[in-house]
């Protein structure tokens, strides 16, 4: 509290801008796009009397480049596992204050206190899910079980890739069947080539909703793609499936966290607890199509999200699953470079190519 | 008493104001010094830190014109505008670039769109391509970033973000070099805050950019409250565990450090470590004060002593002179004050002697005198004494020789009478007849006075004595009188007393025949006789003996000499006697250590009172008044 005080404080006398009378409580929030169900954020500013302000973004990256860029952009943000990883050694996260977040009962113990942050002293699980295997299922026959759908040359021109080194990297490793964390610079040099190597045949490497409207429009035919947008854009056109692969996929945690700055710190712990409501929570879940942590959540959830096997995956394809482990330096360093290349590549040209004619 | 100490005393008195006069000073001193060495103490403190501060604002001003500088020449060397070659190629090429800039800690060339063309470390977490600096270095502007960290490497960085221009005057690409952010600091490690102090260099949101503890980088700064800090440029804060420092607080305006929003440098010393000097002071002061206290307090023990030793000695004299030692004398020494008081005391008690003395040898005078008298008092006592046994030896020997003589007269008188009796006439008969009766008379008077003379000389035998038998033998003895007169004895109580039975014998004879023998006439006789105890708490108790009658009584201004030898108040002719009788009586009394007196009232009668010890004394051999007026009166 005092922090909040003090901080709002030093803004105000950093920027010349008359004192607000009435002080408006606000939380800016920022997320992925289309990851709230905004009848719930509207809910939330009738009940607190807190008005909301939301910004999206498509990747990762985006998030972090903006919160590393100001660390007071905004309240809440929410980020998966590695990066809220990162983001901790990097010193970007603000503590957690755990007794303003009674909710978090309603959680999953066995998404809580992850390597990934310890303790969950900076992080609070908002939903999960993986990254699989998105595709057509008119063009693509027999249905891909394989990551290698993604490297195979029949479908030159019409796969397309994650802005995302890490992502792309774990799923290059894992369909070497290296294991999707793995730094050994042979494996790694492996995957790099791999990567260089598929830059051909990929039309552009891009955020998951320009691929989305690929995999509608049909100019692309097989991408990795998060499960619960997969399966939702899956409901909307039936002509687009999805797998978790037989290699396996990654798995992501997104989580709530406070930027180090955040000018609302108490909004944003109200905000963050108000999610955690299991009723809030089930709903939300239903409406994203995502999987939550939220135990308490599952009575308010509905039958068809619940008994969906590519959002809540068998024990078994769990199995296959794993989280990413937080970036070390020679990997870090491996992925930079290979992604240089491979953004490099003269596939690039292409798909600038094919963004400067397209309508939008 | 003498020596007991209160507030009272001098002694203690002056000391108390020694103390004080030693104390206020002093106190007042350390108060006035004390306030004035903190403030220097802090102004000095604060001007430290302002210096600094204008040093690490000038550092970082200087390294971001020399790494602007340095990249602008970077930015013109043609090699970052060849596209040749593969990357391996490219950067490589960099590295050789970057060989030339020492401040740079990695050189990273970007596309316009955020891809990389070459780096020379790829230890970046981010794609840049949605950052503010990048998006100003593509706009056409040099952009800083804030300080921050990098994933596995210890410190914070600081990276500028450069436009390079492309023949078409639009940026081509953009560079962007790291700066280790910790050189501004090290290079400020030469200055020091005290041997614990240290400088704490905050961003605008109150994070640290720079602390001597490595894992406080970036975190919120909470080293001292930050309420405090913020609202007061300089003063005392305490951090979470409660100690207490000093600190002073410089704002870097943008201006001052062109990077982000206005930075604050925070110097900090434990208060214990700012205050060391103020404190060796206070310490010293204190020491000081201790021994002016010290040598206040002797001259204090040292001028009460002066003081109150001539007055303890006044009072210790005075007291002498109070049990009588005029010889006390006060030391004339020490202040004129002093002396004065000495000379005026010791005139004093020797005007005291001097009277004295007159005094003494007047009372000694009168003493001797005295002395004398008693002397002289003494041996008429002595030859009284002796004159007088003398006198009984006398009355004793006269009386009984005088009785052979008489004995004779009365003998041959009756003799004359029987055998010359024809011989004789009337008138012969008469005389010898009065003749005869003198002699009688005489005989009685001898016998009486023979009597008396025997109770002084004879010695008493004691023992237990019924006075009630004594009495009704008596009676019986004396039954004829009594009967002739008619008279009527009453009596009661009479106790049994230790004393001689023949003298008790004698004493209620003599008191009962005088009261028979002044019978009023025509009223019929009665004596009455009684006894009863007088009991004294204190002293000894008595028996009193009372013999009443209503016969002629006394003219009451005879009531003592009725006692003496020989006083008769009535002639021969109205009533026989010797007046030897009472004097027995009293003498008797005496002997046994009482005393008889006589009342009697106008009306007639009279009452013999007899007190007799309860307990048996020793009868004083004393001389017998009665005869010692009888010796008088025969001297």
């Amino acid at each position: 509290m005092m922090t909040l005080l003090l901080i709002g404080g030093c803004q105000r006398s950093s920027t010349p801008e008359p004192i607000q009378s009435a002080p408006e409580r606000v939380v800016r929030l920022y997320n992925w796009a289309d990851y709230f169900d905004e009848k719930i954020l509207e809910e939330f500013s009738a009940r607190t009397g807190i008005r909301y302000e939301l910004e999206t973004y498509d990747t990762s990256d985006e998030c972090f480049a903006r919160i590393k860029s100001d660390p007071a952009a905004c309240d809440v943000f929410v980020l998966e596992d590695t990066v809220i990883s990162a983001m901790r050694e990097l010193r970007l996260v603000r503590r957690i204050h755990r007794e303003k977040l009674p909710g978090i009962r309603h959680l999953d113990p066995g998404f809580l206190d992850l390597e990934f942050d310890p303790g969950n002293l900076y992080s609070v699980p908002y939903t999960w899910g993986t990254t699989l295997l998105a595709y057509r299922k008119d063009k693509v026959d027999p249905k891909p079980t394989s990551w290698t759908a993604l490297f195979d040359e029949k479908y030159s021109g019409q796969v397309m890739m994650m802005d995302d080194s890490q992502e792309s990297f774990a799923i290059t490793l894992t369909t070497l069947g290296f294991p999707m964390n793995s730094s050994v610079p042979r494996e790694l040099e492996s995957a790099r080539s791999k990567l260089i190597e598929q830059a051909s045949l990929v039309t552009g490497y891009s955020d998951f909703s320009t691929i989305l409207d690929a995999l509608i429009d049909g100019t692309c035919w097989v991408a990795p793609m998060y499960s619960g947008d997969a399966a939702d854009a899956a409901e909307a056109h039936p002509q687009i499936g999805y797998v978790i692969p037989e290699e396996g996929a990654t798995m992501w945690i997104d989580n709530f966290a406070i930027p180090r700055d955040a000018p609302n710190v108490d909004e944003a712990h109200l905000f963050i607890n108000f999610m955690l409501d299991p009723e809030i929570s089930g709903r939300n879940a239903g409406s994203i199509w995502y999987a939550s942590p939220n135990l308490s959540a599952r009575a308010h959830t509905s039958e068809e999200l619940l008994q969906d096997e590519q959002i809540y995956p068998a024990p078994e394809v769990l199995a296959k699953c794993g989280f990413l482990k937080k970036l070390d330096q020679p990997r870090l360093q491996a992925q930079n470079e290979a992604w240089a290349e491979v953004r490099r590549s003269p596939s690039l040209e292409a798909r600038a190519a094919i963004r400067s004619t397209s309508p939008q | 008493m003498s020596r007991s100490r209160s507030f009272g005393t001098i002694h203690t008195q002056v000391l108390l104001y020694f103390l004080l006069a030693g104390l206020l000073p002093v106190v007042l001193l350390y108060l006035l010094t004390t306030t004035f060495t903190r403030n220097t103490l802090e102004t000095t403190e604060y001007r430290k830190i302002e210096i600094l501060t204008g040093e690490v604002s000038r550092k970082i001003s200087i390294i971001m014109q020399n790494a602007t500088d340095d990249l602008k020449a970077l930015a013109a060397n043609h090699v970052l505008f060849e596209s040749i070659g593969n990357q391996d190629a490219r950067d490589a090429n960099l590295r050789r670039v970057h060989d030339y800039y020492d401040d740079f800690t990695d050189v990273t060339l970007y596309e316009t769109n955020g891809s990389v063309v070459a780096s020379t470390t790829y230890q970046f977490y981010e794609t840049v391509e949605h950052t503010d600096w990048f998006d100003q270095a593509v706009a056409g502007r040099v952009a800083i970033t804030r300080p921050h960290k990098m994933i596995g490497r210890p410190g914070l960085f600081l990276n500028v973000y450069f436009p390079v221009m492309g023949p078409d005057g639009k940026t081509s690409r953009v560079i962007c070099a790291g700066i280790a952010f910790d050189s501004v600091w090290n290079s400020l490690d030469g200055t020091q805050l005290g041997d614990s102090g240290y400088y704490v260099l905050l961003d605008g949101y109150g994070n640290v950019l720079s602390h001597p503890n490595k894992n406080m980088i970036l975190e919120k700064f909470t080293d001292i409250d930050a309420a405090t800090w913020r609202n007061e440029s300089k003063g005392f804060a305490r951090d979470e565990i409660g100690r207490k420092f000093m600190y002073a607080v410089r704002r870097l305006s943008r201006g001052e450090t062109k990077v982000g929003e206005p930075w604050a440098l925070v110097g900090l010393l434990p208060a214990e470590e700012g205050l060391w000097v103020l404190r060796r002071q206070q310490s010293l002061q204190l020491n000081v004060g201790l021994i002016a206290i010290l040598v206040t307090f002797l001259l204090g023990i040292r001028l009460s002593k002066m003081l109150a030793r001539p007055i303890a000695d006044a009072a210790s004299a005075a007291r002498k002179v109070r049990e009588g030692r005029l010889d006390a004398r006060i030391r004339e020494s020490g202040t004129n004050e002093l002396r004065d008081l000495a000379c005026a005391f010791n005139e004093m008690v020797e005007e005291l002697d001097a009277h004295r003395n007159h005094v003494k040898s007047l009372v000694d005078h009168q003493t001797e005198k005295l002395r004398r008298s008693e002397v002289n008092l003494r041996a008429h006592a002595a030859e009284l004494e002796r004159s007088n046994n003398e006198l009984e030896s006398f009355a004793y020997v006269a009386s009984h020789d005088l009785q052979e003589p008489l004995r004779k007269v009365i003998t041959f008188g009756d003799r004359l009478r029987t055998n010359y009796k024809e011989q004789l006439d009337d008138r012969g008969v008469d005389y010898l007849s009065r003749m005869q009766n003198a002699s009688r008379r005489m005989q009685t008077l001898i016998q009486d006075l023979l009597a008396y003379s025997r109770i002084s000389t004879n010695e008493i035998c004691f023992e237990n004595v019924n006075l009630d038998q004594v009495l009704q033998d008596l009676l019986s003895d004396l039954e004829v009188p009594i009967s002739e007169s008619g008279a009527r004895i009453e009596w009661s109580n009479l106790p049994i007393i230790e004393g001689d039975a023949l003298q008790m014998r004698q004493l209620f004879q003599n008191l009962l025949s005088n009261a028979l023998k002044f019978k009023k006439p025509g009223v019929s006789q009665v004596i009455t006789i009684r006894g009863r105890k007088e009991e004294f708490p204190d002293s000894e108790s008595f028996y009193v003996l009372t013999v009443e009658d209503n016969g002629t009584g006394f003219d009451p201004k005879y009531s003592t000499r009725i006692f003496d030898v020989f006083q008769r108040l009535n002639s021969h002719a109205e009533y026989e006697g010797t007046g030897i009788g009472l004097a027995i009586c009293r003498k008797i009394v005496v002997r046994h250590g009482g005393s008889i007196r006589a009342t009697s009232s106008p009306e007639g009668g009279a009452k013999f009172i007899v007190k007799l010890p309860a307990a048996r004394t020793a009868a004083p051999e004393e001389a017998d008044p009665s005869l010692v007026t009888a010796e008088s009166r025969y001297a």
